[in-house]
């Protein structure tokens, strides 16, 4: 021991001596950052228009996005999923050879979903694929022969995911955090799939697909004064309607720490998922230190997770943790794929990080860098276009103040190490918290047995079932 | 259906080549044989430092494959002057963020900072090229994390191994046979002094190009380049070995079970020249006359009207020395591989006989235009190609060219092309199967 520090001596008078010039360099004067608007507009049913005007490169996108709140469809899941496969295939206008033959044509791309539609261009088809975009949206034809084509590829598809382990630890974690007959829980299945029919699809487009939560955000080589009368004449059409408003039981978070265990016989990693439930709106007063909290335990390289399950052990690529915000119930995790031997050590280190953070004041330095990472993101992106857009939309559809983002490096700033630990208390609930692990169970449920937490079994789809027989 | 014929056709007088892009750059080499690239972008305080190596997986020994994807995690380790686990505290304590990716032809490290870091950013990436310290524990951490990552990206995901066995079927000698991020035997086996060694030879400033795109002004990062890279000393010229294949005159039969998928997969790979050349651009434009988009041939055919794919697909994978047109799908209901691909086969040979519609033609030509505007869109790939282009290409200007090249491809030349390489006995079937027995580790 003696040696080795006297060796690492010798090595830090070399490196000083060799390194004369060579020190870290500080950084310049911060750069000075401009928080743009877009120019915006709102037609008469609802839709809101904000377009960035930028015309470095001779391109435009154009986002339709309809921010409807979530809604279950229980023994009918797969409508909306099918919807938006089927969306796109043409027009009452057009018909879909036709359609998908001008939109490749022109180079461009269009995607279609039941909430909302993407389309980039070259700006000399800016135009003719506003149109496309606007008819294929507005004007869209369902026919059986498509809704069964569709309906086919999507049960070939979960036989695709069938085997997958991360496919089945995410639909499992998702299943049991917010219980199957929740929106965020619910799954597609097979016997779900068979009772959609194409009476279902269209009634899914008629109820959701409206301007009442719409936005369309328009980026790119145009004109505010060209674009805006022919948006007015494609979108003023668009029939205003109100969404149904459903409300759903809120998820009840576990009332002891457990294992949820799923066999995959054909695992070579553990998926490790440990969730709870959380409710946090980017315009809560604790928003920022819960983000900040989040990022410090597995946000990114640095983070508690990641340096000590792969950087310490090697056990893992890599262990993240993240947080959901927004107007609706989410949900924290924390998770890693790591081989099957470790599962067990995993899941203790998982625990101890997460104690960590709820128990220790963060360091100085640790939440002076990660709050450096926020800020310098920020001032990377908040000029360019894409941002000016997303920030603009956040403010509208987040319900935050009109001043969110000029704030945000001050907000970051003020961030305090015991608002942090109070944040990691209030969201990362330790004592409610259900590790969802996809392994294979001949390989690591001996280790598991050893922690004394006890062990819930589930199939596939997250049904509970009797402990199997490993051989 | 008229009026829509009738705006194509508008379209098409329109024409016209992309206009109003141009990237521009500066070029220059240190005494130490360092290349430097220079791409002003003042439009978001944003500066990019990044290096590209001219090494990877296709510069290892046979017997110690995986080398170049491991120096991609071991060169974050630490330097002289950087310890051990601070590098990403520094990248992320001054705003910025930074990765590395390996192919078989080149490693690329980059950083990207807020304009009043661009100093930071040339000290860390001359720091790596210096005297990066590669050492036990490094060696020992790193070669877990990668086994994990071979775990998570190959072996525990659904037709995960599909690259690595087209390879090992399509290459006998050329060293493109073995995946990238190699054996584990072999990195297991590989000794410190061996790693070290690999480093002395390959990553010295005269086997890389650095690249410094966005804001910030060219004499003082001429300076600061200067200072930092300026001290490090050449090293021994990379003489790059040159294999041959021999081309592929029977169809090569495989098949891999995979235990964690239920549908097979087809896969036809063809065998195709260096992206260098001219005909492995005109490659490039035949995978996309055959699968870019709903109207494209296979997948009209296959999926849409025949309903015989749940997927279908082709892509070019362009390398240095060979590349490879891969073509999979993934067959439905009572459908088999077969039956795909006598349908692609079909269609190829429509591309070998007549040639592609003048409608076609200009598709593809509107579909490159698009392309290459959203590839230089952003600074960081701006930086990038840059980096490409004149490592790997040898001429940084095909930035601004190469669309010229596309544009210059003539229908003749693409039925020519299918008629060279893709040919079914030039080519490798691959049946990627369900596993029948359970996972083996």
């Amino acid at each position: 021991m003696k040696k080795s520090s006297i060796l690492l001596f010798i090595l830090l008078v070399t490196g000083i001596m060799q390194a004369q010039d060579r020190t870290q360099p500080k950084p310049g004067n911060a750069p000075v950052v401009n928080i743009k608007k877009p120019q915006s507009f709102v037609l008469p049913n609802g839709l809101k228009v904000m377009i960035v005007e930028n015309h470095k490169l001779p391109r435009v996108t154009y986002n339709l996005a309809i921010d409807n709140a979530p809604f279950a469809e229980g023994n009918k899941k797969g409508a909306d999923d099918l919807c938006s496969s089927l969306l796109g295939n043409g027009s009452k206008n057009i018909p879909k050879d036709a359609f998908n033959e001008e939109i490749d044509f022109l180079g461009a791309s269009i995607d279609f979903t039941s909430h909302g539609a993407y389309a980039s261009s070259l700006s000399k088809y800016a135009n003719r694929i506003l149109e496309l975009m606007a008819d294929g949206s507005l004007n869209p034809i369902f026919t059986q022969v498509e809704f069964d084509k569709e309906k086919a590829k999507l049960s070939e598809n979960l036989k695709a995911e069938e085997k997958s382990v991360p496919s089945i630890a995410n639909r499992v974690t998702d299943a049991l955090a917010f219980g199957k007959n929740h929106p965020a829980g619910e799954y597609v299945s097979e016997e779900t799939l068979k009772n959609v029919t194409l009476a279902d699809v269209k009634a899914n487009y008629n109820n959701y697909f409206v301007p009442e939560n719409a936005y369309l955000v328009i980026i790119g080589d145009i004109k505010y004064t060209n674009i805006k009368p022919i948006v007015e004449k494609l979108f003023g059409k668009w029939k205003k309607s109100s969404t149904p408003k459903l409300t759903y039981a809120a998820p009840i978070n576990v009332p002891f720490t457990q294992i949820n265990f799923v066999d995959v016989p054909n695992a070579v990693q553990s998926e490790i998922s440990l969730v709870n439930t959380v409710n946090l709106k980017m315009s809560d007063p604790d928003f920022f230190p819960a983000i900040i909290a989040t990022n410090i335990l597995g946000g990114d390289f640095n983070s508690y997770l990641n340096m000590n399950l792969r950087e310490k052990h090697g056990w893992t690529y890599g262990a993240s943790a993240a947080i959901g915000s927004g107007k609706y119930v989410s949900k924290l995790k924390s998770a890693s794929a790591v081989r099957n031997v470790v599962t067990d050590s995993a899941v203790v280190e998982f625990i101890k990080e997460i104690k960590k953070i709820r128990t220790e004041k963060v360091s100085d330095e640790v939440l002076k860098n990660v709050k450096a990472g926020y800020i310098g993101r920020f001032v990377m992106q908040v000029e360019k276009p894409q941002a000016v857009a997303q920030y603009a939309l956040n403010i509208e559809t987040e319900g935050l103040p009109a001043n969110f983002y000029e704030n945000y490096i001050k907000a970051i700033n003020v961030v305090t190490a015991e608002e942090v630990m109070t944040a990691a208390n209030k969201y990362f609930l330790l004592d409610n918290t259900r590790i969802v692990i996809a392994g294979k169970g001949a390989d690591v449920i001996a280790g598991l047995e050893t922690l004394k937490i006890p062990i819930f079994f589930f199939d596939n789809y997250g049904n509970p079932v009797e402990k199997p027989n490993y051989k | 259906m008229k009026k829509s014929i009738m705006i194509l056709s508008a379209v098409l007088l329109m024409g016209g080549v992309v206009s109003a892009q141009k990237v521009d750059f500066e070029v220059y080499d240190l005494d130490n044989g360092l290349h430097v690239i220079l791409h002003n972008d003042p439009s978001a305080p944003v500066v990019v430092t990044s290096v590209m190596y001219h090494v990877g997986s296709k510069d290892e020994s046979p017997d110690r494959t995986g080398f170049a994807h491991f120096f991609e995690h071991l060169l974050f380790e630490g330097t002289e002057n950087i310890k051990r686990g601070e590098w990403f505290k520094i990248v992320t304590s001054n705003g910025g963020v930074n990765n590395a990716n390996t192919s078989d032809d080149r490693t690329y490290y980059y950083e990207v900072f807020p304009s009043n870091n661009l100093e930071l950013g040339l000290w860390m990436e001359s720091e790596r090229m210096m005297h990066p310290v590669i050492n036990k524990i490094g060696v020992d951490t790193q070669n877990e994390v990668v086994k994990e990552e071979k775990r998570t990206n190959f072996d525990n995901r659904p037709y995960g191994n599909i690259l690595p066995v087209v390879k090992e079927n399509m290459f006998k000698n050329h060293p493109y046979r073995w995946s990238t991020i190699g054996s584990m035997k072999d990195l297991d086996a590989a000794t410190l002094e061996e790693f070290q060694a690999f480093n002395k030879k390959y990553y010295t400033p005269n086997n890389a190009v650095l690249v410094v795109a966005g804001d910030f002004e060219n004499k003082q990062a001429k300076e600061w380049i200067q200072k930092y890279f300026g001290p490090i000393k050449k090293g021994e010229a990379v003489i790059k070995k040159t294999f041959l294949e021999e081309p592929i005159t029977q169809t090569i039969n495989a098949t891999y079970e995979d235990p964690n998928i239920q549908i097979s997969m087809l896969v036809a790979s063809y065998r195709t020249p260096s992206m260098k050349t001219r005909d492995a651009r005109v490659l490039d434009l035949i995978s996309s006359y055959l699968s870019d988009g709903k109207s494209s041939k296979l997948y009209k055919k296959i999926v849409d009207d025949k309903k015989m794919a749940l997927q279908i697909g082709a892509v070019g994978f362009s390398q240095e020395d060979y590349g490879m047109c891969i073509i999979y799908g993934l067959p439905m209901g009572t459908f088999k591989s077969a039956d795909l691909l006598k349908e692609i086969d079909e269609e190829i040979v429509k591309i070998q006989t007549d040639l592609i519609s003048e409608k076609d033609y200009q598709k593809l030509q509107n579909t490159f235009d698009n392309q290459f505007v959203n590839a230089n869109s952003k600074v960081e790939g701006i930086a990038e190609n840059l980096a490409k282009f004149h490592m790997l290409y040898g001429d940084i200007n095909l930035i601004n060219t190469e669309i010229g090249i596309f544009h210059s491809i003539t229908r003749e030349e693409i039925r020519d092309v299918a008629k060279k390489y893709l040919n079914p006995n030039q080519r490798l079937i691959l049946d990627y199967v369900p596993s029948k027995e359970q996972a083996h580790n």
